[in-house]
C-alpha cells in the first residue's frame, strides 16, 4: 500500500471534556510511553493521566483544573501521533492549536516525552492563576460562509476594548476573545447571543495569548532555556503562520516564540493550517486527539481560502465521503481505525 | 509518488553519497540555522526550476526561464528587511524564498507553483504572468527585465528620503533601502546605465539615495561573453557610489559582504552595488540550446561551480548534519514540491478577455480629495501674481496657476524635471512654484528621461502623485518603455494591486511660430495610443488646461491612474483668436471648486448640424477660427474639441454629434498613425454608413524649420475648404 501523506494537528485546551473520559486508556493502556508520562506526573506529585483518564465520572474541578487538563490533552495527543501507523502514512508536517503547540511540538521531536509533560504542566502552572478570562464567538453562519454581522460586533468591541480586549486565537470559524475579566465580562454581555451557547465563557481559562500572560512568560523563560529545546525533525507550523524546518531550526528563535510571542500573542490557528496545507499539500490532515472538535475549525479554515474547491459545509461534508477521508481525527473511533496502529503504541524512545 | 524526478536531483543525491562536492573552504562566518535556512531557500528555488520544466513538458507551465546558478542570491535577501522595496530581475527565485521567510504566514511555493502555471489564484498576477512579485513582501513584480527596472527602483530610493524629508507616511518605511539586481548583460542597457548614473549623480551632490544595486554577474549574455573583468571596470569607481563584491557560491562571504552593503546603504542614505558572481546553469531558459554555442567540457565546468554544491559542503563542513541528513531532506523537498505543483496545476486559469484585463484599470472605490486650499494660504500662494488676479490668462498662465492649486491641496505632490525650479520649466509652466512649495516638492532633475520617468514611478509607488514635467513630446520617445512596458504594465501584472499614479506633463505638438524643426514640434503622440490603461488628456485653450489637470491629479489620486497631459506648446501664449488683440483664447481662471468635465466627454462649440468638426489642440484653435469665417458665410457648424485623446470615448463623442451627418476630424498629427485613423473608423462602426466623414491631417512628414512647417502641417485655409467642399457635396445630393 502507498503511503499517504499527512499533516498532523494537534488540538488545544478545551478538547477533554465529558465524552473524552477514558479515551487515553482505552487506547494506550499499559503502553511504554503512557508510562512515561505518567512517571513524570508522579515525580511532580501530580495524579497520572492515567489516573485522571480512569476516573469514573468526569470532574470539571478535577479534570478542567489547568494542569490536569494540559496533562491528559498533551498525553492524548502525543500518544496518538506515536499511534499513527507510519506503514501507512508519512507526516509532513505537524501544526497545532494554542497549548497544541505544545503537543506540536513533542511530535516533531523538540521536546521529549518527559520535557514536553514537564513544560505543559509548567505552563499550566503558570498561567493558571493568571489574570483575565477567555470566550468564543461564531463568525461564521450555519452553513460555515462569514457572517458579516458577527464579524462587525466583534471588531466592534476589540475597538471598544482596546488595550484590554485581544483577538486570543483565530480558530477557523470562531473568534477566541481573551482580556481583562471585566472587558470579558462587557464584551459578552454586548454581543448578542447565538446558537444557544454563545458567547461562551471558557471555564479555567485566563488571558490566553495576550499581554496579560507578560509575567508567566518571562517566568517560562528563565525555567526553559533554548537548550532544553531539540531540533525539530519534522517541519512544524506555527501560530503566525510560520514554518519551522526540520533539522535546521534556531532554536534560540524557536525557544522566544514558543514562550513569549506564542504565549502573549493572537494565536492564528486558521492561518497556521492554510500555510500548512498550502506548502506542504497533504494527501490528508489527522486531527490529534482528545476529542473530535478541532474538526471544525479545519474545515472552517479550508473554507475560508476556498481549499481545492472547499467553499461551504456541505462541500467539506460531500469531500468526506470518501473510504479515506480528507480529514481524520484520532477522537472518532470509526476513523482512527483506518490509521491507527491497534492496540500498539509505535513510540520506541 | 510516480512524478519524474530531474536528472539533477539524482546527481546531487549521488554526489552526496559520494561526497563529490567542492572543498569548503570560507573564512567567514555564519551560524548554523542561518546556513541551513539559505540553503533551504536555494534548493526550494532550484527544485522549483525544475518543477516548472517538467511542468512545462506536460504543458502546464509556460515560462521557464530559472534562477539556476544564481540562488546565492537568497544570502542578499537575508540580509536586508522585507520591508525594503526589491526590485527583482527573474533569477531571483532563492531570494523571493528567503524573504518570504521573514514574514510569517507566507507561502511561497504554492504562489510561486501558481504563477507558472499562470493560474488566477497566483496573488500576484491573477494569473497573468510568470512574475516574481507580493505586496506583502515589497517586491513588485517585473517581467523579463532589460534593467528597464533600474530607474524606478532609484526613484523609490528617492522617494522613501523624501517622504521622511516632507513628513509624509509612504509605502515603505523612512529607514528603508531600496534594492534592485540585474544581471552582468543587463548592466550594459543604456537603462541600467542611466540609474546608475542617476544614483550618483545625486549622491555626489549629496541628495540621500538609498539604493542597493545588485549586480548578478554569471558572465554570460545568452550566448555573448561578458568580457573577464568588465563589470568591476565599469561598477567600481562610479563617483559616490559604493563598490561591494562577493562570490555567491561563499553564502557565508555573501551574508556577511550583503550584510556590510545593506548597512552602508541604511546607515549613510547613499548608493552602493554589490557586484555578485554567479554562474547559470540549464541555458538561459528551457528552450535555449546551451550546446550550440558551448563546448560540453564548458557546461560540465559551470555544473562543477553550481552554488547549491558549495552551500552543501559548508553545512556538511559544520558538523551540525549529515549526508544522509540532506539526502533525506532533498528527497521530502522534491516531493513536496512535485505535491505542490499537482494541486497549483489544477487550479482555475483566466478564460475571457474581461478576466485578463479586469487589471489594467481597476475601478476604485472614491475616495475623499484633500480639503481645498482655504482663501487665506491661496493668498499667500498667489501673492506672487496678484496683480494678474481676476484678469482672463492665456494657458501657461492658468496651468502655473492650476498647479499652484493642486499642490496647495495635495500634500502629496511632487513636480519635477529638467529646470522645472527656478527656470520654471521649458516654457514657464511652473515658475513660481519651488518658491511656494521649496525645493522637496519643485525638484530639478537631471538630463534624461528616462531617469524622469523612472523617479515618477518610484514616488508614486512610495505614494505620492508624481507630476514630471517632459520637456518635448520627442523626447519621451527615448524613455517610452518606462511608460510603456513599466509604469503601464504594473497594475496589469499585480493583479491592481501595486500602481502608479501619475500625471505626466508633456509640452508638445507643433505650430511653434519661427522656432524649432522637428524635435520642437514633434507632432506624433502614437507612442501612446496603444497602452492599454493610460489616459491622455490635451487642453486647447487655458481653462480647459486647468480643469484637465485638476482632472488628472483626480484620477491619479482616487483611480491610481496613468494620466498624460500633453501641452499644446504653441498654444501656451496664444491670446487671440481671429485678429490680433481680438483676447479671445484668454480665459478666466475656473475656481478651485468648478465642477470637473465628464472624463472622455469633449466640449462643444456651437449647435450647427450641416457639419461638426472634431479636433483637439492646435487643430482645435484652427477649426475655431475657419468655424468664425464660415459662420460668417452662412454654414451652420459645431466644432468638438476632444480634450481626452485616449482613450477615445466614442458613445460621448456620439451624444455631441447628435443631429450631424457630416464630419470634419482636423487632425495636426500626422495622416499614417494619427488619432484621425481611429476615429474615422470608431465613428463608421458606431453606426455604419451614417456618416460622411472627411480628414484634414498633417502630412506623413517631420516638421521642418521656419516657415515650410506650415507646409506640411493643417491649416485654417485647408478646413474652410474641405468644409466648403463637403457642404457643396451635400448640396449636389439633394439638388
Amino acid at each position: 500500500m502507498t503511503r499517504k501523506t499527512a499533516l498532523v494537528v494537534c488540538p488545544g485546551r478545551g478538547s477533554y471534556n465529558k465524552t473524552e473520559l477514558g479515551y487515553i486508556s482505552a487506547h494506550q493502556h499499559n503502553s511504554a510511553l503512557l508510562q512515561q508520562l505518567d512517571k513524570v506526573r508522579q515525580d511532580r506529585g501530580l495524579a497520572t493521566v492515567t489516573a485522571l483518564d480512569q476516573q469514573p465520572v468526569f470532574s470539571r474541578a478535577v479534570h478542567l483544573q489547568a494542569d490536569n487538563a494540559a496533562a491528559l490533552i498533551f498525553a492524548a495527543g502525543f500518544t496518538d501521533f506515536h499511534s499513527i501507523a507510519p506503514a501507512q502514512f508519512d507526516i509532513v508536517a505537524v501544526t497545532g492549536n494554542s497549548m497544541g503547540w505544545y503537543t506540536a511540538l513533542g511530535c516533531a521531536g523538540v521536546l521529549s516525552a518527559d520535557s514536553g509533560m514537564q513544560l505543559v504542566s509548567d505552563m499550566a502552572q503558570l498561567t493558571a492563576n493568571a489574570a483575565g478570562a477567555q470566550f468564543i464567538y461564531p463568525i461564521i453562519d450555519d452553513n460555515w460562509q462569514p457572517h458579516a454581522q458577527r464579524l462587525a460586533l466583534v471588531r466592534q468591541q476589540l475597538e471598544r476594548h482596546q488595550g484590554e480586549l485581544f483577538m486570543s486565537i483565530a480558530y477557523g470559524g470562531y473568534a477566541v476573545l481573551a482580556g481583562t475579566e471585566a472587558a470579558v465580562s462587557a464584551a459578552m454581555a454586548a454581543l448578542p447571543p447565538c446558537d444557544e451557547r454563545f458567547p461562551l465563557l471558557l471555564p479555567g481559562h485566563a488571558g490566553f495569548h495576550t499581554r496579560l500572560m507578560l509575567p508567566a512568560s518571562e517566568q517560562a523563560m528563565a525555567l526553559w532555556p533554548s537548550h532544553r529545546f531539540a531540533m525539530p525533525q519534522l517541519p512544524l507550523i506555527d501560530g503566525r503562520g510560520h514554518i519551522w524546518p526540520a533539522l535546521g531550526a534556531d532554536l534560540a528563535a524557536l525557544q522566544r516564540y514558543t514562550l513569549q510571542h506564542q504565549v502573549c500573542q493572537t494565536y492564528d490557528f486558521s492561518l497556521a493550517l492554510q500555510v500548512a496545507v498550502k506548502e506542504f499539500a497533504p494527501q490528508h490532515i489527522i486531527i490529534l486527539g482528545p476529542g473530535a472538535s478541532a474538526g471544525g475549525a479545519v474545515a472552517q479554515s479550508l473554507i475560508q481560502i476556498n481549499w481545492q474547491g472547499i467553499s461551504s459545509k456541505q462541500d467539506f461534508i460531500a469531500a468526506q465521503q470518501n473510504e479515506l477521508p480528507y480529514v481524520l481525527s484520532m477522537g472518532l473511533a470509526e476513523q482512527r481505525k483506518l490509521m491507527a496502529v491497534t492496540h500498539q503504541c509505535a513510540f520506541t524512545n | 509518488m510516480s512524478e519524474a524526478v530531474h536528472p539533477w536531483v539524482t546527481e546531487y543525491q549521488q554526489r552526496l553519497i559520494e561526497g563529490r562536492l567542492p572543498e569548503h573552504s570560507s573564512r567567514h562566518h555564519i551560524d548554523y540555522s542561518t546556513l541551513y535556512q539559505l540553503w533551504h531557500s536555494q534548493l526550494c528555488s532550484r527544485l522549483l526550476d525544475l518543477q516548472s520544466r517538467l511542468l512545462q513538458a506536460k504543458g502546464q507551465s509556460f515560462y521557464t526561464i530559472g534562477s539556476a546558478g544564481h540562488e546565492g542570491n537568497a544570502a542578499v535577501a537575508a540580509a536586508l528587511r522585507h520591508t525594503d522595496p526589491a526590485f527583482l530581475h527573474y533569477r531571483s527565485g532563492a531570494f523571493f524564498i528567503e524573504r518570504s521567510k521573514q514574514l510569517p504566514g507566507s507561502t511561497p511555493l504554492y504562489d510561486m507553483l501558481l504563477s507558472f502555471c499562470a493560474s488566477s489564484d497566483d496573488p500576484i498576477s491573477g494569473g497573468r504572468h510568470k512574475v516574481l512579485g507580493s505586496l506583502a513582501l515589497n517586491i513588485p513584480p517585473q517581467t523579463s527585465t532589460i534593467a528597464s527596472q533600474l530607474p524606478k527602483a532609484v526613484g523609490a530610493a528617492f522617494a522613501i528620503d523624501l517622504s521622511r524629508r516632507l513628513g509624509l507616511a509612504g509605502q515603505w518605511p523612512q529607514d528603508a533601502i531600496a534594492v534592485c539586481s540585474f544581471g552582468d548583460a543587463s548592466a550594459n542597457h543604456s537603462t541600467a546605465q542611466g540609474a546608475i548614473n542617476s544614483a550618483s549623480w545625486a549622491a555626489y551632490q549629496q541628495v540621500p539615495v538609498p539604493i542597493l544595486f545588485i549586480c548578478e554577474d554569471n558572465g554570460i549574455g545568452i550566448s555573448t561573453p561578458t568580457p573577464s573583468g568588465w563589470i568591476e571596470q565599469d561598477l567600481a569607481d562610479r563617483p559616490a557610489l559604493h563598490y561591494f563584491a562577493a562570490d555567491s557560491r561563499d553564502l557565508a562571504q555573501t551574508y556577511n559582504i550583503a550584510c556590510r552593503a545593506a548597512h552602508y546603504v541604511r546607515s549613510k542614505r547613499k548608493p552602493a552595488v554589490l557586484h555578485l558572481s554567479t554562474v547559470r546553469l540549464f541555458g538561459h531558459a528551457g528552450a535555449d540550446a546551451e550546446a550550440a554555442y558551448r563546448t560540453k567540457a564548458q557546461i560540465e565546468a559551470e555544473l562543477e561551480l553550481d552554488p547549491l554544491l558549495s552551500s552543501t559542503a559548508a553545512l556538511l563542513a559544520s558538523g551540525k548534519i549529515t549526508a544522509a541528513q540532506l539526502q533525506q531532506q532533498l528527497s521530502a523537498l522534491q516531493q513536496q514540491i512535485a505535491r505542490v505543483a499537482a494541486l497549483a496545476s489544477s487550479r482555475p486559469k483566466l478564460t475571457t478577455a474581461a478576466q485578463v484585463m479586469a487589471s489594467i484599470a481597476p475601478q476604485r472605490p472614491a475616495v475623499a480629495q484633500p480639503t481645498l486650499p482655504d482663501n487665506a494660504v491661496r493668498e499667500q500662494v498667489f501673492a506672487f501674481d496678484q496683480h494678474n488676479s481676476g484678469k482672463k490668462q492665456h494657458l501657461a498662465k492658468l496651468l502655473n496657476w492650476a498647479l499652484h492649486d493642486v499642490l496647495a491641496q495635495y500634500h502629496n505632490t511632487v513636480v519635477f524635471g529638467e529646470d522645472v525650479g527656478k527656470k520654471g520649466g521649458v516654457y514657464g509652466v511652473t515658475q513660481h512654484l519651488v518658491h511656494a512649495f521649496g525645493s522637496n516638492r519643485v525638484i530639478n532633475t537631471l538630463l534624461d528621461e528616462q531617469s524622469i520617468l523612472g523617479m515618477a514611478i518610484g514616488l508614486a509607488q512610495q505614494g505620492f502623485i508624481a507630476i514630471p514635467e517632459i520637456q518635448f513630446l520627442a523626447y519621451v520617445h527615448n524613455a517610452e518603455d518606462q511608460i510603456r512596458g513599466e509604469a503601464a504594465t504594473l497594475p496589469f501584472f499585480s493583479n491592481g494591486q501595486y500602481h502608479n499614479a501619475m500625471v505626466i506633463r508633456i509640452a508638445g505638438l507643433a505650430y511653434q511660430r519661427g522656432f524649432g524643426g522637428h524635435f520642437h514640434n514633434d507632432n506624433s503622440f502614437a507612442v501612446f495610443r496603444d497602452i492599454p490603461g493610460l489616459i491622455l488628456l490635451c487642453p486647447s485653450n487655458g481653462a480647459d488646461a486647468a480643469l484637465l489637470l485638476r482632472q488628472a491629479v483626480h484620477l491619479a489620486h482616487e483611480q491610481k491612474r496613468l494620466v498624460i497631459l500633453l501641452e499644446p506648446i504653441a498654444l501656451y501664449m496664444t491670446r487671440d483668436l481671429n485678429h490680433a488683440g481680438d483676447g479671445l483664447w484668454l480665459s478666466d481662471y475656473p475656481a478651485p471648486d468648478t465642477p470637473l468635465p465628464v472624463l472622455g466627454e469633449p466640449s462643444c462649440y456651437g449647435d450647427g448640424e450641416q457639419l461638426a468638426i472634431i479636433s483637439y489642440g492646435n487643430g482645435y484653435y484652427l477649426s475655431r477660427q475657419a468655424e468664425q469665417e464660415l459662420t460668417e458665410q452662412g454654414y451652420q457648424l459645431r466644432v468638438l474639441d476632444l480634450r481626452t485623446l485616449v482613450p477615445l470615448h466614442i458613445d460621448l463623442i456620439m451624444a455631441a454629434l447628435a443631429g450631424c451627418k457630416r464630419i470634419l476630424i482636423v487632425d495636426e498629427c500626422r495622416r499614417r498613425g494619427s488619432l484621425s485613423e481611429e476615429l474615422f473608423t470608431a465613428l463608421h462602426e458606431a453606426r455604419p454608413g451614417y456618416f460622411s466623414i472627411s480628414r484634414v491631417c498633417a502630412e506623413d512628414s517631420f516638421i521642418p524649420l521656419g516657415s515650410a512647417a506650415y507646409a506640411v502641417l493643417p491649416s485654417k485655409q485647408q478646413i474652410i475648404a474641405a468644409v466648403q467642399q463637403m457642404l457643396a457635396e451635400q448640396i449636389r445630393e439633394l439638388v
